[in-house]
């Protein structure tokens, strides 16, 4: 007991400077989930949050009631799967690519314009994206397809093309902010393990996969559980506004957040709203806990926790 | 230990939250007494009355109208008007979010597809409390057939913005265009010349124009056709019973009480394959099933001929004003007599939320905004003299020296709640003050569906609906704007109707068909 005294003596001032982001965490992320229980509730204003009847799982029927629900569960899991996979290994490519530049002024320069994209809002991505393929005055039918030759492709109604298509953009503008974080971990890698390496007459190929690789595995651990954490999630403005809410495309489009967009847009249901919400947080936590538990297993130190 | 102690924390959290937000729920459970008598001059009731805005407001001129406007209606109501000016993009959802915290909110705008959640999760008042009253006499007479309109499932939630609600389809052209190919003198269109008198043409002629329209100008798109589902309505009509899962079909039969599916219906049919026929031949813009830019940005930068559009009188007058462009209206339509549905006039209403600490008196207040010229003027055009002027014809416009680019107060919106017709006509440079009466006569052209004042109340079918709308969703776009091709348009349909009842459409349908005839047997 006594040493316990000590030791709270000793990191007082450690767990004051914790205070306020504490408080802030419980506050902001603790307090409103006991509103969950609205997911679970025949909600109405006059009874409130908690007062308002139970109506068990009804509120979760809609998720599931259409062969929809394996669409969209297939959609988002496959496309953040893909995204994690693409975005971090493209990330950490550019990356070496980048640090491995002797011109400084230039890395900046690099490095900025590959970051560019990612501060773009998805409004103006799908414009972007428009302009390249729409069916009127796209550049791609009417500056490449018809001059070579080739037939008309009518993008919009042509679903089997979407995933390369959403992947492709995803990676366009996301992977400026992968490349960052990888930048300044490879940064912080000891040169003189380079030296060494020179010295030895280790190839850059050896370098890399010796050095560089093993040194950034925990950050990509990181990154990988973090966005492990949102597969369950989706930008909305990549799958809503980009395909411009296209019903042909569905098949390949559709994820979960566009879906109780759609059908609870006109309605304002609160209950099922909550409902959506609430399927989305329990998957992703059980996926990073199952993620977590891998990692731990295969090396304890990389863990998150 | 530190651990522990965290979790007790946070367990203890838990449990006061619960606590202190039932403690709020009871509060508001407590009855509101109602008593007309309470209030006076020097104690008036504190209403707050929500709005969305369609033009930017000046702050200090928006208070000084609130201002005049108080000056008028605490002797005269013993009612202090407090104005909450919302966001027309996200007024629904600022006054679903208002219902559950504790806001003061007395009169608020309902848009007709949040009706039925909004009056079951018992955010709205049953008005039917207040009709027997004297107020509710006058709105009875201001409103005649249309007061009970607002009414689902026994509950009177909102009274319909007294204005024309017939709408009439056709066609928007190209004056020049037309003039040049001597498509004017053909079918004899007018400058201005948009008042609905009986008759129209028909789509076979507007086949022979769009034809002759791409035969001159291959670069330009010779029609346009919106991708809401509600420009299906220019081609072809149902009572869609809000929400369009199971309808009356009422081109085939306007008397028809028979609930069926929209989307297997002949009609249905033969419209979307006219109109794939149409997209086929490059007679429709290619982008309209995902067109954001909507038909008058694409009529102003020359990129269409014409767009479908519902038509009445006054109508080119103001969209030439937007486009920058002459133009003429074509009217086409089957029958002389256009259709008029619950949701129609229904689209937007006046109600009570259950917020308010006085409904009696809110009640109060919104007769007014259909009996009181003078509040209506003030809420719509501001204080005369300050903000507008009457001019000699008896129309409003702004004071000397104000227009629409440097005015300070300017709402325009009696359309989407009050009454319209008792303030003055906005003499936008195209109006005179026979407007309304000239609204009140293209009204005369509808005759009402069989289901008119039927609200269908879909509350136990949240599931369904919110189902069905993605299926729907999934393949509308594509049929109603012909962009499906005429090759699919049959296999489509098939996977649309059979995703539609895979989604519990028949529940739907029937429990509609139900509603409906409880309703008709009331009547």
């Amino acid at each position: 007991m006594k040493i316990n005294t000590q030791k709270l003596g000793r990191y007082l001032p450690l767990y004051l400077m914790f205070l306020p982001g504490a408080l802030y965490l419980v506050i902001n992320n603790y307090l409103p989930m006991s509103g969950l229980v609205v997911a679970f509730k025949d909600y109405t204003v006059r009874e409130g949050l908690f007062g308002s009847p139970w109506n068990g799982l009804k509120n979760f029927e809609f998720l599931f009631r259409t062969p929809d629900a394996w669409v969209i569960t297939r959609n988002t899991i496959l496309y953040n799967l893909a995204f994690i996979v693409v975005n971090n290994l493209l990330g950490i490519i550019f990356a070496i690519f980048i640090c491995d530049l002797a011109n400084k002024r230039l890395k900046k320069v690099y490095q900025s314009a590959i970051l560019f994209p990612y501060l773009m809002s998805t409004v103006i991505v799908g414009y972007i994206v428009f302009a390249f393929l729409s069916p009127s005055s796209g550049m791609i039918n009417n500056g490449i397809l018809k001059p070579l030759g080739f037939n008309e492709v009518n993008w919009y109604f042509e679903a089997g093309y979407w995933w390369v298509i959403i992947v492709f953009v995803n990676t366009w503008k996301g992977i400026g902010y992968g490349c960052l974080i990888y930048v300044s971990s490879i940064n912080g890698i000891d040169p003189e393990h380079y030296e060494a390496a020179d010295l030895d007459g280790a190839s850059k190929w050896r370098q890399i996969r010796h050095i560089t690789l093993p040194s950034v595995t925990p950050t990509i651990i990181t990154l990988v559980l973090l966005a492990i954490g949102k597969v369950f999630y989706s930008d909305f403005g990549l799958f809503y506004q980009v395909p411009r809410d296209s019903g042909v495309l569905y098949s390949t489009t559709n994820v979960i957040d566009t879906y109780v967009y759609r059908g609870l847009m006109k309605q304002g249901n609160i209950g099922m709203s909550a409902a959506a919400g609430f399927y989305q947080s329990v998957c992703g936590f059980v996926l990073v806990l199952t993620a977590n538990f891998i990692v731990s297993k295969i090396n304890k130190e990389n863990a998150l926790f | 230990m530190i651990k522990k102690t965290a979790t007790l924390i946070l367990a203890f959290a838990m449990m006061i939250m619960p606590a202190g937000c039932g403690q709020r729920a009871s509060e508001e459970a407590a009855p509101g007494q109602a008593a007309g008598g309470k209030y006076s001059a020097e104690n008036p009731y504190h209403l707050v009355f929500a709005f969305p805005e369609f033009y930017t407001q000046d702050d200090a001129a928006r208070s000084a109208v609130e201002k005049a406007i108080n000056d008028k209606m605490i002797p005269e109501y013993s009612i202090e008007v407090e104005f909450l000016p919302l966001q027309f993009s996200e007024w629904e959802n600022k006054v679903q979010l208002m219902f559950t915290g504790s806001d003061e909110l007395d009169v608020i705008p309902i848009y007709f597809e949040r009706a039925a959640s909004w009056i079951s999760m018992d955010a709205l008042i049953d008005m039917n409390a207040y009709m027997d009253t004297e107020d509710g006499a006058q709105i009875n007479s201001a409103l005649g057939d249309w007061a009970a309109v607002g009414t689902m499932n026994g509950v009177l939630y909102g009274f319909p913005a007294k204005k024309e609600s017939t709408q009439v389809g056709g066609l928007c052209l190209n004056a020049d265009i037309c003039d040049e190919l001597g498509i004017t003198e053909k079918y004899g269109f007018k400058s201005y010349d948009d008042a609905y008198k009986g008759s129209s043409h028909t789509w076979a002629e507007v086949e022979d124009i769009l034809a002759a329209v791409q035969k001159a100008y291959p670069d330009i798109a010779p029609l346009y056709v919106n991708n809401a589902d509600a420009s299906l309505k220019t081609f072809v009509q149902f009572d869609n019973l809000i929400d369009s899962f199971g309808v009356l079909d009422w081109n085939a039969d306007h008397d028809t009480t028979t609930v069926v599916n929209r989307f297997e219906t002949g009609n249905y049919k033969n419209t979307v394959t006219m109109l794939a026929d149409w997209y086929d031949k490059g007679y429709i813009y290619k982008d309209s099933a995902i067109d954001t830019q909507g038909d008058f940005a694409l009529m102003k930068a020359g990129s269409i001929f014409s767009f479908a559009c519902m038509l009445k009188p006054g109508y080119l007058a103001e969209k030439e004003a937007t486009v920058g462009r002459r133009m003429y209206a074509m009217y086409v339509y089957d029958s002389e007599h256009t259709q008029n549905t619950s949701t129609d006039v229904n689209f937007y209403n006046t109600g009570i939320a259950a917020n308010s600490k006085d409904p009696e008196m809110a009640f109060k207040f919104i007769r007014a905004l259909y009996t009181d010229a003078e509040l209506m003027n003030l809420w719509q055009f501001g204080v005369e003299g300050v903000n507008y002027q009457v001019l000699e014809d008896g129309t409003a416009f702004f004071v000397d020296g104000e227009d629409s680019s440097n005015y300070t107060y300017f709402q325009n919106s009696g359309w989407m709640m009050g009454n319209q017709y008792i303030g003055y006509v906005w003499n936008d440079g195209t109006k005179d003050a026979t407007y309304w009466a000239k609204l009140e006569e293209h009204d005369g052209w509808a005759d009402s569906s069989a289901a008119f004042g039927f609200m269908w109340d879909s509350t136990e079918y949240a599931t369904q609906i919110s189902a069905l709308n993605n299926v729907k969703n999934t393949y509308r776009a594509a049929l109603q704007t012909g962009s499906i091709g005429s090759a699919k348009v049959e296999s489509t349909l098939e996977e649309f109707n059979n995703a539609l009842y895979a989604a519990g459409l028949q529940d739907v349908i029937d429990e509609k068909q139900r509603q409906l005839d409880d309703w008709l047997s009331k009547q």
